[in-house]
Order: structure tokens, then C-alpha cells, then sequence
């Protein structure tokens, strides 16, 4: 039986990343890994689909070609092409992991992993056993199934399935109208299919703070995607050569037929068959539950990831893995402020934000004060055309703390990063505003926004 | 990475400074990248090569390798007209790295003037050109 330091089980962002700080640390390393390296994150989520968005970018920018002057009397557009670009790109990245595995010195296994007892791991099908003095628990989540329904994978499907189409279906209907949801409604809108999203919160995107929330509301319904809100789904029937659910909301029951449903009401953690109770090793609704640093209730064992159902999001699996794995180096204990994290949907308009909603901090009982600067007076918003969307700051009254910031627009998840550093660095308004912004940017507007706060906007 | 003696510099081509190589038969010129490209880029893990039909000089970029550590450009060690472009490569490219003098050969081409031929250098001066 193989022994190492640490065997880490799934090779998604969270298993990964874990593997490499591991090997940096002098350990000798397992990783194991049922399908593809890069997990859920790469071959079926974040990656595929910003492919994908991409290219339902260059169609909206082709369908605006006449104010730019371009014409063009047969435009041919290929859906089949974008699916298959979109393969090539997880291809290419998938590769890039393997062979950073390979020059990292991690030994990478085939297959599921299992405990036999606290410090042993089996592997199926091989049946190899390896021994771990410290195990990563890293095997992600799967789409949260809706009570009642059974995904056909043709006509009822989940993200995994929509990845694989080859072509656009005429008409879809979405439930759960969440990142995910979005960024699907978003590219199969661009391509001419009829979408409705069905959402049983008040909101689409109903973890964000409100204002986003309704901007986005506004912009889906500008581009024609169908919102409903506050809407529940009472069944799903698949017909003969379409499918059909009903809902039910304020004004009744009814039935929206479609090609297909997408369900993206979001996942649960993949804790079965690990033979966690085998090993004494404690969940909660199916989540394993850690500590601070990671550590299950054995001490030995550590889970990260959609696995501890903290956040389940790429960044905070693969940050959640260093601590770990540092942790196991009987490095400096660190965690992580979750609200500090920031959380990115890359629909048409993106939305990205950092720290408190409004509504959170004043229910933590902050006196707020916000402020509200919209990029349509920015100069390059105007410029690329893309001047709708606003950020908001939420800032505490009485010392200007920075406690959120929310943004809605062209790009602006490349813009979430500077401000969540200042809101890790307990900043101030008045810093964000001091911090001179580069000329022309869309970043511009967040200066703008703090100087609007401390009650001195120069544009508006 | 290994060592120039662990290289193949394989002695039935011609080397251009960018470090492709072209091999000659009668007007129609096979260029790939060299062993030790190979070596430096690193496993490669996606070219980009250009269509059959495109015309182009030496010194043209005509695609370009992608490996784990850096994207880089790759040029016309002579010019001439695109015939044949190796799909093989396109699908795995990690043939470049296994077999570059042979499978992963990139493109085929017909010289528009085999003079420039001349200006590229047999393995011996490109190897000593390597170590300077």
C-alpha cells in the first residue's frame, strides 16, 4: 500500500489547488479524480460558459453591426460552432491542469474515493488502497434536484446536459433565475430562442442586494428574456415532442410549454459514497461540516469546497484548499470573512459585488448610508457602448466604513477585485475615493461613487 | 528540461533562426519546429495553423504553439503558398513534443523561391548558433 502525506480527493478547484500548495510544501501527494481534472469548475461550469457568453457577445455587438457600418446581406450563424469552441477551450485548460499535476510531482489516480478507515482511502474500480496521514475532501456538488421532477437529460436538464447541446433550443424555460440560470438565459436569448425564467424569490439574481436585483430585471426584460417572479413550479410533464410545466403565482395557474427546461436552483454537496459515517466524519443536510480551518470532526481529515456548503463558488474552494493544506504545515492559522468574497454572475449585464447588501448590514444593524453612481457618465462606457448599470456603495454612517459594493454593467467582474481588496483592508470611503482611478476607465465610476458618498461628485 | 546532447537535431533539414525547420522535396518545403523549440516551450498543448490556400513570406507568422508556459509565434522560415496543413497536430498536439522532425510536422507548402533556402542553416550551425 502507497503511503503519502496528504491523499486529496477530486480534482476540481478546491482538490487542485490543494494538491499543488501541498507539493510546495514538501509533501508527498495523492490526488483522486472520477472524471476530469479541473472538476465541475472547468469542464462543466465557469470556463464552458464563458465561452459560450462570449459568443453571445459578438452576435448582440453583429445585431448592432448597421450603427458601427457594418452590413452584411447573409449572415450565417453556427451555434454548433460556439459548442464546439467551447470543448477546445476546456480542453486546452483541462491539459493545462494535467500536466501542472505531472510538473508538480502530484501522483494523479483514476477513479472514486472511499474510506476505509480514518487514514485510508480506496479506489474504485481499481480497488487500489492508498494511506493518507492527512485526507482533502474536495468532491464538489451536483445540481439540487426539484422535488418531484426527473431530469430526462433531453428534455428536463441541468447545466451539464445545456453544456452539451449542439443547438440552441427555439424555446427554453429556466427555473431559478441565480447565476447560472442567467448566464444560460443570456446565451440562449442571444441566439433567438424564446426564454422564461421562473423564479420563486421575490427577484431574479435574489441574492444580491435589491437595487441590482431590479437594474437587472430591467435589462433581461430589455433583451426579451420572459422573467417570472415569485413563482412556483407546480409540475413538469414532458410531451411528445416538447415539455410542459406548470406554475402558479400570483394571478393563477399555468402552463408554459418549451422545447426544454433547465433546472438551476442550485446544487447540493457530493458527500455520498465517501463512507463518511464509516469514519466517523459529520454532515449537516448533506454538507460536511469544518471548522475555520477546514478540519472535519476528525481531525486528520479536512473537507473544502461545494463539499461544506460554505459558498459554493470556484475562488473560495480553491482558497479554502491553501488553508488547508497550510494548516497541515502547522502554518499561522488563517480563515476566510465569506461576506468579503466576491460573487460574480457574467449574464448580459454582469453583476458582481463584495460585502453587505444594504438590507444585510442594516439587519446587522449598521446606520447605512449608500450612494448610487450610474456608468452612463462615464466617457468609456459611452465610448464602447456599454453605459448601462450602476455600482452601489453600502457604507456604515458613522465611520464611513466600507461595508459593500455592487455593480451592474458591461465587465464590471473584472472591475469587483480592487474594491474587495479594500474592503479586506477595513477601508474607508473616503480611500476609495482618494485612490486616484485611471482615465478612461470603467473603474472610474467606483471613485465616482465614493465621491458621491462623502457628498462631492464631480459628474453628476 | 533536457540538455543540447539529449536533443535531436535532426540533420535532413534546414534550420531558420526562429527555430523552425524546413525539409525540401523538389518545390514542395514540410516545416515544424525544432527539438529544442520543443524542449524550451514546454508540453504544448493547442497550435493554431493557417489555411490551405494562404500565401505567405518568410519571417510570416503562420500560427502559433500554446504550451504550459507561454503562447508563442511561429514564423516562415521561407515563403510560399499553404498546400497542406497537418490536422494531426491540430488534434494532438502533444505529437510536436514526441515527434517533431516527423508526426508533428506542422505544414506543407510550395516555395515561391527555393534560393531562400540558402539563407537557413544546416543542424551543425544552428546548433552552434544555440550555444553561442
Amino acid at each position: 500500500m502507497e503511503h503519502f502525506d496528504v491523499v486529496v480527493i477530486g480534482g476540481g478547484p478546491g482538490g487542485y489547488v490543494a494538491a499543488v500548495r501541498a507539493r510546495q510544501l514538501g509533501f508527498k501527494t495523492a490526488l483522486i479524480e472520477k472524471e476530469h481534472m479541473g472538476g465541475t469548475c472547468l469542464n462543466w461550469g465557469c470556463i464552458p460558459t464563458k465561452s459560450l457568453l462570449r459568443n453571445a457577445e459578438i452576435i448582440h455587438l453583429l445585431s448592432k453591426g448597421r450603427a458601427y457600418g457594418f452590413t452584411f446581406d447573409n449572415l450565417e450563424i453556427d451555434y454548433s460552432a460556439a459548442h464546439k469552441r467551447s470543448r477546445s477551450v476546456v480542453s486546452r485548460q483541462t491539459k493545462r491542469v494535467e500536466f501542472l499535476m505531472k510538473n508538480s510531482g502530484v501522483a494523479v489516480y483514476s477513479g472514486t474515493g472511499s474510506f476505509v478507515n480514518v487514514d485510508q482511502v480506496k479506489i474504485e474500480p481499481s480497488g487500489q488502497i492508498l494511506q493518507g496521514t492527512n485526507i482533502i475532501l474536495a468532491t464538489g456538488s451536483s445540481p439540487r434536484p426539484l422535488p418531484g421532477v426527473s431530469c430526462d437529460g433531453e428534455k428536463i436538464i441541468t447545466y451539464k446536459e445545456a453544456l452539451n447541446l449542439t443547438r440552441v433550443p427555439e424555446s427554453a424555460v429556466i427555473v431559478g433565475a441565480g447565476p447560472i440560470g442567467m448566464e444560460f438565459a443570456t446565451i440562449w436569448n442571444r441566439y433567438g430562442s424564446k426564454v422564461t425564467v421562473v423564479e420563486m424569490l421575490p427577484h431574479v439574481l435574489p441574492f444580491e442586494d435589491e437595487d441590482i436585483s431590479l437594474e437587472a430585471a430591467k435589462q433581461f426584460k430589455r433583451n426579451r428574456i420572459q422573467l417570472l417572479c415569485e413563482t412556483a413550479v407546480e409540475s413538469i410533464s414532458v410531451t411528445a415532442d416538447s415539455v410542459d410545466t406548470t406554475i402558479e403565482n400570483i394571478n393563477g395557474t399555468k402552463v408554459l410549454n418549451a422545447e426544454v427546461v433547465m433546472l438551476s436552483i442550485g446544487v447540493t454537496a457530493n458527500s455520498e459514497g465517501l463512507g463518511l459515517d464509516q469514519v466517523g466524519v459529520e454532515t449537516a443536510n448533506g454538507n460536511v461540516i469544518v471548522d475555520k480551518q477546514m478540519r472535519t470532526s476528525q481531525p486528520n481529515i479536512f473537507a473544502i469546497g461545494d463539499l461544506t456548503g460554505k459558498m459554493p463558488l470556484a475562488h473560495v474552494a480553491s482558497a479554502q484548499g491553501i488553508i488547508a493544506i497550510e494548516t497541515i504545515a502547522g502554518k499561522p492559522a488563517r480563515e476566510l470573512h465569506y461576506p468579503d468574497i466576491p460573487r460574480c454572475t457574467y449574464a448580459q449585464p454582469e453583476v458582481a459585488s463584495v460585502g453587505l447588501t444594504e438590507k444585510q448590514a442594516r439587519e446587522k444593524g449598521y446606520k447605512v448610508v449608500t450612494s448610487q453612481c450610474p456608468f452612463v457618465a462615464n466617457g468609456k462606457a459611452l465610448a464602447v457602448d456599454d453605459n448601462s448599470g450602476f455600482v452601489k456603495i453600502v457604507a456604515n454612517e458613522e465611520d464611513k466604513k466600507i461595508l459593500g459594493v455592487h455593480l451592474i454593467g458591461g465587465h464590471v467582474t473584472e472591475l469587483v477585485a480592487g474594491p474587495a481588496g479594500m474592503i479586506s483592508l477595513d477601508s474607508k470611503v473616503e480611500d476609495l475615493g482618494n485612490s486616484v482611478h485611471p482615465h478612461p476607465t470603467l473603474s472610474e465610476t467606483l471613485m465616482e461613487a465614493a465621491h458621491a458618498l462623502c457628498g462631492h461628485a464631480i459628474h453628476i | 528540461m533536457r540538455e543540447f546532447d539529449e536533443l535531436n537535431f535532426a540533420p535532413t533539414v534546414l534550420y531558420s533562426t526562429e527555430h523552425t525547420w524546413a525539409r525540401q522535396d523538389a518545390d514542395l518545403i514540410t516545416i515544424g519546429i525544432s527539438d529544442y523549440a520543443q524542449n524550451q516551450l514546454g508540453e504544448i498543448i493547442f497550435v493554431e495553423l493557417p489555411r490551405i490556400g494562404d500565401n505567405l513570406s518568410s519571417n510570416d507568422v503562420f500560427g502559433f504553439a500554446e504550451s504550459v508556459k507561454a503562447v508563442s509565434d511561429l514564423y516562415m522560415p521561407i515563403g510560399g503558398k499553404v498546400v497542406e496543413v497537418n490536422n494531426m497536430v491540430e488534434n494532438s498536439p502533444e505529437s510536436i513534443n514526441n515527434s517533431p522532425f516527423e508526426d508533428g510536422w506542422m505544414i506543407k507548402i510550395i516555395s515561391s523561391d527555393t534560393n531562400e533556402l540558402q539563407q537557413l542553416m544546416s543542424a551543425e550551425t544552428y546548433l552552434d548558433s544555440l550555444k553561442g
